[in-house]
């Protein structure tokens, strides 16, 4: 899928070490892509930590998200507001409300979970991996939630092994009719996308049935290895069973698996349940798997534009470290993070959002999802993952196996996000976050930007604060006439001093309704304006 | 069209109509429907952000000793001003207004604003803005409102094929809080009407040759493409014309010439809002002899910009359509300050302007005691509200009834714009009319300049600002060879009214009115009792309340603990008209919350509460 080009690709930087300047704006945009909606007090840290040591606390470890709850579900005879149901089975009086109850939970946690822990690479990554298996309509929520465990265990971890534990995940089973391939009726759907698109990815027709790095035949051969494998237990009321995956062995074909000449001709005997395993590793031998893998980690974390430049200095190394690691993610994607080429200003701010970030970047930084309680908290996610859904990123289910077109579709990749209707819902939405509310549990809920400006340097001088924001909200600096008009909307016609005294008016007297009310008003009529640049829009 | 906007234009010709409206209850109300059944009027608001210096705008001749005494440093020398009339002048840079206000095309409403005054400019602005008291919170704005009641379900569904146009339109990138709906705003803010298909603030900046360019530059196209309104209004400007040559270069020319171009090129937008900043002069208002500096410079910008509004209106022939009306959130202090500026104060003037204004000045020079203390400001005359109400009146043809409800608090009608809708010309220059309440009569006094051919003058007055009838006679006086001057006083009035004055001269042939004015007797209630909030809140030994008494009066207070128990009880000397400043003295309250509440003569109760 590499792009090709007739001209010669200009000098480009490579993945060697960044040493260059390193301030807000640089560690901003580590952020930026590394996680979702950096705070202002993430951006300080990592400005502290350096790159090094920013890129190691991305990288570190660090305790799963706390489990999806029922917020609004009290029809369980085990679990109330605030329980998890990760570990209980279907309810068995109530059924279809119980089976809703997960999936409105899920959706909710889907942007909770992604939020709540700021400084690591590990929700992007759990992104990146649900982007790349693809796996959408599976309506057991226990068996979502397994699978997205998975993607956080092996977030930056070994792609080979997360490769085999997907392989018999039952989602995927279910998915890709894993579990209807058997001996007798071979399915080879899961064969075929194993190999175009979750391993070594389909190169060029260069002859019938032949797609450069594997062949019809190949598809058709390794459908037979993975035969055997069944699925049950989807939505169980019985508390001793939950989906789960399992071989029978009756279904497996036994015979020997004869690949073609892009695999060397290499053979697969029998080998029962374990040859699944087999199957995985003999791909992994293929280098172009991990070349195929860097250019989606690039187009994930960088740009969308694979130049033959980039592909030499870029792509190529990253891959040798891959291989050099066997397949560990983390130093390859480490190496990327913190290259000379990522901190490019070309770089910075070339991503257009996705949804999920666009609804992080309002919703995260200002803290909009820390409501007074799990019901309200939950709900104020459900904003967020509705406004996702309609503007093209309905989490729980990716539009296909390839994942979102974003991430693939040439030429346009991020542009896709947006048209003339998606805009719209965007400017829509920032609305409903400066001048108006969303409404949820019988309220208006105002996202609060007077409470943002709590820890600004100075919050009281008009050009520092504009600037201040400008510096959270964008990830290049705006031009010296931009920040006048934005500063425009705050005092339109008025002198700096004019909010400097309507501040301190304010903090003196915070518990003045009308006066704070005003306050907020320039506020939020400068914060829609400021949302409408279109450098919002971009990572 | 939906059915309330067919009522609201195809309706006005329904019998009906008619019949509710009464001709004898409000014939001339029933006479603006029938000419204008299809109204294409449009109102022009021009904002003067940060408080305009009224004393030094509109001049009060027969103050200027005082004020000069009261601000030395700031007010205007004899040659600082032009007049209007023998009483009532502009500042000399405003030969355009005074321009207007020669040929009946400018009024001037003097010390308007409402009690309780609120200094801050951004809650002032809101009062402002949603006609709101100063004690009161409204979400919407008055011109909001007022569009909510035929486009109730907007935006949704807009454009649309009938109001594929802006339904109202800030110059500038902010829209105003005066057009605000229950749920969104209904004005759209054009900086460059003819770049308009990219409207977010500094949207059209130059971008860098690389990938961030590129994918900036990709959204700001895609932003073009989705603003609805963009091919209507670019569309509209390039259609339209300006002929006037007389514009200057500053900001609100700019803004208005834009509206020109609009206008002629048929926008259909009822609304528009300019503003012109940097009223707030709290040092250097004024240099050299004071009567050039910051604040001179503004008002040549407000006056030239109107008047070559006006004229380009005339060349493009649509100055009948046009009424605009100059606002600022507050006058100034009486007293300046050392800096050679004034600080936030109280009322202040506005302008209306246009074919169709009454003209004249309504009200009288605010009083400048010598003895002023340092934070007073003018009182006010007019409620801002009754300018609101009255515009909605005589402009948009919006029922009294209606108007009650878009007005909080209710207005009173001031005749302001209604002079399209009479059958006779009025000519301010001609009469020269004021009416000053005292006691117990009102004095009415006008001149006549040319009073050849006259056959004499009837006094009308009025109780509605409508329905007039005749109350004195008065013959002409033939003595005189240039200019004679008449004034009359009406006993048969009583207190807390508004009484509405008018002149016909008659006989010769050319019988004319003159422009209304409003007079009321001295003690007088003017609006409603309000009492803010505690300030500085937690309140400390010098917080205060403001209280607004409508006429002289004693109230009671008392001071409350959180059990209930009464800590402290007095009364307080309260002065009529004007804002007080009632002391809270606070600085030895333990730790608490408390509520202060006041008792009105006449038994009415407000609460507020006070932290410590």
């Amino acid at each position: 899928m590499s792009a090709t080009t007739l001209f010669a690709a200009p000098a480009v930087s490579t993945l060697a070490a960044y040493a260059g300047p390193w301030t807000f704006l640089q560690a901003a945009h580590l952020l930026r892509r590394a996680t979702f909606a950096p705070t202002k007090n993430e951006i300080d840290e990592a400005v502290a930590l350096g790159l090094n040591g920013s890129l190691q606390r991305l990288f570190s470890s660090i305790p799963l998200p706390a489990p999806p709850v029922y917020y609004d579900y009290e029809g369980h005879t085990q679990a109330g507001l605030g329980d998890t149901w990760i570990d209980l089975p279907i309810e068995n009086t109530d059924r279809t409300g119980d089976g809703n109850a997960r999936r409105r939970s899920m959706d909710a946690w889907w942007i909770l979970s992604t939020a709540a822990d700021g400084f690591t690479v590990r929700e992007k990554m759990l992104l990146f991996w649900h982007n790349h298996f693809g796996i959408a309509d599976t309506n057991d929520m226990r068996v979502v939630y397994r699978f997205m465990t998975h993607y956080r265990n092996f977030a930056t971890g070994n792609f080979r092994e997360l490769m085999k534990v997907m392989t018999i995940d039952p989602a995927m089973l279910v998915f890709l009719n894993g579990n209807s391939n058997t001996a007798a009726n071979p399915n080879e759907n899961f064969a075929r996308e194993i190999l175009e698109l979750f391993t070594i990815g389909k190169g060029p027709q260069v002859a019938p049935g032949d797609y450069t790095n594997y062949t019809e035949l190949d598809v058709a051969e390794l459908a037979k290895a993975f035969t055997g494998w069944r699925t049950r237990y989807f939505n169980s009321v019985n508390p001793d069973q939950t989906g789960e995956s399992y071989f029978q062995a009756n279904r497996h074909d036994t015979s020997t698996k004869r690949l073609s000449h892009r695999f060397g001709n290499a053979e697969i005997p029998n080998n029962g349940e374990d040859e699944y395993k087999d199957v995985v590793d003999l791909i992994f031998q293929q280098d172009e798997v991990a070349r195929y893998l860097c250019r989606k980690l690039y187009r994930h974390f960088v740009y969308y534009k694979i130049t033959p430049g980039i592909e030499q200095s870029v792509i190529a190394p990253m891959a040798q470290i891959l291989l050099d690691n066997d397949y560990e993610v983390g130093p390859a994607l480490q190496a990327l993070l913190g290259s000379e080429h990522f901190f490019e200003m070309s770089i910075v701010g070339d991503m257009i959002k996705t949804p999920l970030e666009f609804v992080h970047s309002i919703f995260r930084v200002t803290n909009f999802y820390a409501q007074a309680n799990i019901t309200d908290t939950y709900l104020a996610a459900r904003v967020a993952a509705v406004h996702a859904r309609d503007t093209g990123m309905e989490l729980r289910n990716p539009p296909s196996v390839a994942g979102w077109t974003a991430y693939y579709q040439e030429p346009s990749f991020y542009r896709l996000w947006l048209n003339t209707t998606t805009i719209q819902q965007r400017t829509t939405f920032q609305r409903d976050a400066t001048l108006r509310w969303f409404f949820f549990n019988r309220q208006r809920r105002y996202v609060n930007w007077l409470a943002l400006l709590e820890d600004f340097a100075n919050p009281f001088d008009a050009n520092a604060m504009v600037a201040e924001m400008a510096q959270r909200f964008f990830p290049q600096p705006l031009l010296a006439e931009q920040l006048i008009a934005v500063k425009e909307l705050l005092l339109p016609g008025l002198e700096d001093f004019v909010w400097t005294g309507e501040y301190a008016n304010y903090t003196a007297n915070p518990d003045d309704a009308n006066l704070r009310e005003s306050v907020s008003k320039r506020l939020t009529d400068m914060m829609f304006g400021m949302l409408q640049l279109a450098e919002f829009q971009v990572n | 069209m939906n059915r309330r906007n067919f009522l609201r234009t195809g309706g006005a010709l329904s019998i009906p109509a008619l019949l509710q409206g009464g001709i004898a209850a409000s014939p001339l109300e029933l006479f603006t429907q029938f000419l204008d059944p299809n109204s294409d009027r449009v109102l022009v608001l021009i904002r003067l952000s940060g408080g305009n210096d009224g004393l030094n705008t509109l001049i009060g001749i027969d103050q200027l000793a005082n004020l000069r005494s009261v601000r030395p440093n700031v007010a205007l020398p004899d040659n600082g001003y032009i007049n209007l009339n023998a009483r009532v002048g502009l500042h000399k840079n405003m030969t355009g207004m005074r321009d207007l206000f020669d040929a009946g095309k400018l009024t001037a409403i003097q010390a308007v604003g409402y009690p309780n005054q609120n200094r801050s400019h951004f809650r002032s602005t809101d009062i402002w803005t949603s006609a709101s008291a100063a004690d009161e919170v409204l979400s919407t704005g008055w011109f909001g409102r007022y569009l909510e009641q035929d486009h109730p379900d907007f935006p949704i569904g807009y454009p649309n094929p009938e109001f594929d146009y802006p339904l109202a339109m800030t110059m500038g990138n902010v829209v105003s809080e005066t057009c605000q709906g229950t749920s969104s705003n209904f004005s759209v803010a054009v900086n460059n009407p003819f770049n308009f298909l990219y409207i977010a603030p500094g949207g059209d900046t130059a971008l860098p040759g690389n990938y961030y360019g590129d994918e900036v530059s990709f959204v700001r196209n895609l932003i073009g493409q989705s603003n609805q309104y963009g091919d209507v209004v670019q569309g509209a400007a390039n259609a339209g014309n300006s002929l006037a040559t007389n514009y200057t270069t500053g900001t609100l020319s700019n803004q208005l010439r834009n509206i020109a171009y609009l206008l002629s090129g048929g926008i259909k937008t009822r609304i528009f809002i300019a503003t012109l900043g940097g009223f707030d002069t709290h040092s250097a208002q004024v240099i050299d002899d004071n009567s050039v500096g910051t604040h001179a410079n503004l008002m040549t910008e407000l006056s030239s910009s109107i008047k070559a509004f006006m004229d380009d209106l005339q060349l493009l022939g649509l100055s009948k359509r046009v009424l605009g009306l100059t606002f600022s959130e507050f006058g100034r202090r009486i007293r300046s300050n050392q800096s050679n500026g004034t600080d936030h104060g109280d009322a202040g003037p506005l302008f209306l302007f246009g074919d169709c204004v009454q003209g004249g000045v309504l009200g009288n020079n605010p009083e400048i005691d010598p003895a002023v203390e340092q934070n007073v400001g003018v009182p006010y005359q007019y409620d801002f509200r009754d300018v609101y109400g009255s515009v909605l009146v005589d402009w948009f043809n919006v029922p009294q009834p209606t108007v009650q409800n878009l007005i909080s608090g209710g207005f009173v009608y001031l005749p302001l714009a209604n002079a399209c809708n009479t059958l006779l010309d009025a000519n301010p220059l001609t009469f020269d009319l004021t009416a000053e309440g005292y006691n117990d009569d009102v004095l009415v006094s006008w001149a006549d300049r040319e009073h050849l051919r006259s056959g004499g003058f009837t006094v009308q007055r009025s109780e509605d600002g409508r329905n007039f009838r005749d109350i004195r006679r008065v013959a002409a006086d033939n003595r005189e060879t240039t200019t004679a001057e008449y004034q009359i006083r009406d006993n048969n009035v009583v207190r807390n009214r508004i009484y509405y004055y008018r002149i016909r001269k008659d006989g010769g042939g050319d019988a004319a009115l003159s422009p209304i004015v409003t007079a009321q007797l001295r003690g007088s209630a003017k609006g409603e009792w309000s009492v803010g909030l505690p300030r500085p809140n937690p309140v400390r030994e010098d917080s205060y309340i403001k209280v607004y008494a409508p006429v002289d009066a004693t109230a009671t207070f008392e001071l409350i603990d959180a059990r209930g128990s009464r800590l402290r009880t007095g009364t307080v000397t309260l002065l009529g008209g004007a804002d007080n400043r009632i002391p809270l003295r606070a600085g030895d309250l333990p730790a608490g919350s408390y509520v202060w509440r006041l008792r009105t003569p006449a038994g009415q109760e407000f609460a507020r509460k006070l932290v410590r």
